[in-house]
């Protein structure tokens, strides 16, 4: 397994260099919403430049974009060209069809947040040329190996950080503020909790709106293994508010799993890293959507 | 830039050529028989299978197959939601199930899933393939890439705005159908997992808790900054209403105009689709002499329970355009009755009884052939007819002494003060 993470720290150059993370990720605010630093497309050519060539650079372009954001599109994808980066991790179709028609050759990443689900869907997409797919953080450990069986080298699962939850085209923060008069900086982060409930999540706005993401970070030590057991070829761990020294020693520990795995002493390391702070997300839960299962679910839950 | 020729001026008066098809949502057949008779050219319906709102009561193969004949026979097309997003245990069962709509005569699934896309090219059907506001088209190169895989027509985000939407008209070629009434998601659709996280039903599935409606508590750095229920941080969105917008869509030829609601009563559905088809051939018939006339807005408003905007439709959506603390939610006007059959000599209606009512109480009687009129409620009968003050049992066939010709499906609302 390869490890993506997103560059957090610009003054860091060596350490990327030298460190862990296999693909690396940068952004910025033009086109990437959820990342921490911007990187100029001069930045991004020279951090090409220094990587030593078995470390590969992504460029985040995360973001659906509007009609008016078509032309800033395809200038940056010339750019990017120009910056010999290795890839992109994309969610609007429009990116697909832009590189398409300017006839560039990046490597493609499809993160589409909660869409990738099933391995024919994503059978069918990688004939279009997209390399690798996120898969939805909403899934299961099962379903993962499934979609695994037909599409291990091309699924990029996350394996630790903050997960996506929504985002809406709307400044939710500034409007409400705005609405209830109150005199607040709607471009710090914020946390809401719904009403009886003991979940904590994080809301911020940038410029493409606003954005929610878990407060809990997500861990995937006890399901590792099975995902090494299955073969996928991309472990995803997602920066956004890490320290660098906490994000070295989130990488250092997968990394430290992946060369452990199949010897005597995994389960050793597994285990000296103790009790971390996180939560397993939906690898071992299930949701309902049909309206019988929802009363089901609903009745059990008033019995217990 | 490809131009679409909308109007054309016959004998020295321009007329639209191009008039939007008007779709309307139907939970079940009577809402689409009822869409149908007030004027929607044609209706969306969820299947049991691969269906969005799973507590809509979704139609079965039968139900669409009645659909499909009732449809016909009035001109209407009827278009199958199959959008959920396919998760392994979704996989079987797509070819066939894709084949019976085609066989049925369904005019058109509207997907979400490029598995489903694929699986009807492969099989080559006659239905038309149209991509689900799921997917939050927002640009016009992204429905190059969805027409390039032959996908027919393309139901754009609700977040795309007048000014991005007259580009995309003028840069692709596939239908394109757009929102024009309804109830909003306010994070992107498809792109919103709040419901996963906080009551495990998963939203892409047809299971969505709608937590976007719920309070929350805010904080900065732990410390809360609403004091009370009241002042809660809230992500509801007021509901979109472009019913001053339609001249400049039809402008724009857009393909289709969609109203949003499966779940929502045979009276909302009469209401709004009555209003825009009026409202639609208003315009069409005449659009340079056409001034908007305030009857349109206020009938919308008759059939709203929550406060109407633009949406995004002139820029992205402020404050304005969301509820905070219930405060802007309105109740809806009281439907109270639908004609069954109508005798003219007798000049009795009899009705069926959808909310109490009684004697003495005013109401407005709404029909897709004439215009509104009202009266007072004065003689009521039971089924025996025997004269009765009061009808309060729901869905009570009665007997109504009328002061105008009415027709079957005619329907009628309390008048408040």
């Amino acid at each position: 397994m390869k490890i993506l993470s997103n560059i957090i720290d610009k003054q860091k150059i060596e350490a990327y260099c030298n460190g862990l993370i296999d693909i690396l990720i940068v952004g910025n605010r033009e086109y990437s919403s959820r990342h921490q630093v911007d990187f100029s497309f001069e930045e991004i050519k020279a951090w090409k430049q220094r990587l030593p060539k078995e470390k590969k650079l992504f460029v985040l372009m995360n973001q659906l974009y509007d009609q008016s954001k078509l032309e800033m599109l395809e200038k940056t994808l010339l750019a990017l060209d120009s910056c010999r980066i290795d890839g992109i991790i994309f969610q609007d179709f429009a990116i697909l069809q832009l590189i398409k028609e300017l006839q560039l050759s990046f490597r493609l990443f499809y993160d589409s947040l909660t869409l990738n689900t099933n391995a024919a869907t994503l059978s069918y997409l990688s004939s279009l040329g997209i390399e690798a797919f996120f898969l939805s953080r909403e899934i299961s450990v099962e379903d993962i190996e499934e979609i695994a069986k037909e599409m291990s080298k091309q699924s990029v699962v996350q394996i630790d950080g903050l997960r996506y939850i929504a985002q809406s085209k709307r400044p939710l923060l500034s409007n409400y503020f705005n609405a209830l008069e109150m005199d607040r900086d709607p471009r710090t982060i914020y946390s809401i909790q719904p009403a009886n409930s003991t979940i904590v999540d994080y809301i911020f706005e940038d410029d493409y709106g606003c954005h929610i993401v878990s407060k809990q970070r997500l861990l995937s030590y006890d399901i590792f293994e099975r995902l090494l057991d299955s073969h996928i070829e991309y472990g995803y761990i997602n920066g956004l508010f890490m320290s660098y020294q906490q994000q070295n020693e989130i990488v250092e520990s997968y990394q430290q799993l992946i060369k452990l795995y199949l010897t005597d002493d995994y389960q050793r390391y597994l285990s000296s890293l103790g009790k971390q702070d996180g939560d397993y997300g939906f690898y071992y839960d299930t949701t309902v959507y049909k309206l019988e299962d929802v009363r089901k679910r609903d009745a059990n839950e008033r019995d217990k | 830039m490809l131009m679409k020729e909308i109007s054309k001026v016959i004998n020295g008066r321009r007329v639209i050529i191009k008039k939007p098809e008007l779709l309307a949502p139907a939970g079940n057949l009577e809402k689409l028989k009822t869409a149908i008779i007030y004027g929607a050219n044609a209706v969306f319906v969820g299947g049991k299978e691969f269906s969005l709102r799973s507590q809509a009561s979704n139609f079965s193969l039968d139900d669409i197959k009645e659909a499909v004949i009732f449809a016909k026979e009035h001109n209407a097309d009827v278009h199958v939601t199959c959008n959920i997003i396919l998760h392994q245990e979704n996989l079987k069962g797509i070819e066939e199930y894709l084949k019976a709509l085609d066989k049925l005569g369904v005019k058109a699934i509207i997907v979400a899933d490029v598995n489903m896309v694929r699986i009807a090219k492969q099989l080559d059907l006659q239905l038309e393939i149209h991509l689900s506001t799921q997917l939050s088209i927002t640009n016009s190169k992204a429905v190059d890439f969805w027409s390039a895989l032959g996908v027919n027509r393309v139901v754009l985000a609700r977040e795309v705005e007048y000014s991005d939407l007259k580009d995309i008209m003028n840069k692709t070629t596939i239908d394109i159908e757009y929102f024009i009434h309804g109830a909003m998601c306010i994070h992107y659709s498809g792109r919103c997992m709040l419901s996963n996280y906080y009551s495990h039903r998963d939203a892409n599935r047809g299971g969505c808790s709608q937590s976007c409606r719920w309070n929350y508590d805010i904080y900065e750095n732990d410390i809360k900054l609403n004091t009370s229920k009241e002042d809660a941080f809230t992500m509801s969105s007021k509901d979109l209403a472009l019913v001053k917008e339609i001249p400049k869509l039809i402008e724009l030829g857009i393909d289709s105009f969609k109203i949003e609601g499966r779940m929502k009563s045979i009276h909302y559905i009469a209401t709004i689709v009555s209003t825009y088809r009026k409202l639609i051939d208003a315009y069409c018939d005449n659009p340079d002499t056409f001034i908007f006339d305030e009857f349109f807005e206020l009938e919308t408003l008759k059939a709203a329970n929550r406060c109407l905007s633009t949406g995004f439709f002139y820029g992205v959506a402020t404050q304005n355009q969301q509820i905070f603390n219930l405060r802007d939610e309105q109740p809806t006007q009281e439907f109270v009755i639908r004609v069954v059959e109508y005798d003219e000599e007798k000049r009795i209606a009899k009705i069926e009884q959808r909310n109490h009512f009684k004697v003495g109480e005013l109401v407005e009687f709404f029909s897709p052939k004439k215009e509104h009129w009202q009266m007072t409620i004065k003689k009521l009968y039971n089924i025996d007819f025997e004269e009765i003050e009061i009808a309060n049992h729901p869905m009570e066939i009665l007997f109504l002494e009328v002061e105008q010709v009415v027709y079957a499906n005619d329907m009628a609302r309390k008048v408040t003060k």
